[in-house]
């Protein structure tokens, strides 16, 4: 599956996007403990970014866990407009 | 009833977007132009750098208009543009466009429109200061 990174996230990964390889049960906690090993940089964005999977928001759901081919991205706090 | 979404590198134009959404049934046309501020928090600014996933402001955006058709059911055609890459001081990076037939639910769907989109559609803004540093400090 692969993550994409925005604005502040994509500044501290150094990075656009990253492919990750799927595993079963990879949750909300285990995904950004994946991230962090990778970036640990992009851990006080973690902190207060939200994630989209496939282009949707993912609303604190403790029952999510990633699909192969899901294209997950870090959204930080957005400043559009 | 159009729906234009747009998210581009070009200069916008407020005339050409309240041209498009136009129409012989419209007794009003409102609008709302986002332009680069020359300060933010008391430093000097040169340009805004705009960042966007694509795709998903594009979806983001487009329910918004739908959510917005829902609220207001006077609403003839709604156009939101956003530039991405650099906006120096004066330009515009958004536009919101909106015809009715009468005055009130457009401006009010424009003014409920910029304020979601700002806190929902994944783009995003970053200051470059004339002085150089990512905080305004050389």
């Amino acid at each position: 599956f692969k993550v994409l990174y925005f604005a502040s996230a994509k500044d501290a990964s150094k990075t656009d996007g990253d492919k990750f390889e799927w595993s079963d049960n990879i949750n909300a906690e285990a995904l950004t403990k994946l991230l962090l090993e990778r970036h640990p940089d992009l851990a006080p964005i973690l902190k207060v970014s939200m994630f989209a999977v496939n282009m949707e928001y993912m609303d604190q759901d403790l029952s999510w866990t990633v699909q192969p081919g899901d294209e997950v991205a870090i959204i930080p706090p957005v400043s559009g407009g | 009833m159009k729906d234009i979404v747009k998210i581009t590198g070009d200069i916008i134009s407020l005339d050409e977007i309240a041209k498009a959404v136009a129409d012989p049934k419209a007794g009003a046309i409102s609008t709302f132009s986002g332009t680069t501020r020359d300060n933010f928090e008391d430093k000097e600014v040169k340009t805004l750098a705009y960042e966007a996933y694509i795709p998903m402001a594009e979806k983001s955006i487009q329910s918004l208009i739908t959510a917005a058709r829902q609220k207001w059911d006077d609403l003839i055609h709604v156009a939101i543009v956003h530039k991405i890459g650099d906006c120096p001081v004066g330009e515009t990076s958004v536009v919101i466009a909106v015809s009715s037939g009468h005055r009130v639910q457009g401006l009010e769907a424009v003014h409920w429109l910029i304020d979601e989109l700002k806190v929902q559609v994944p783009i995003w803004k970053k200051e470059v200061y004339t002085n150089g540093g990512p905080d305004g400090t050389d």
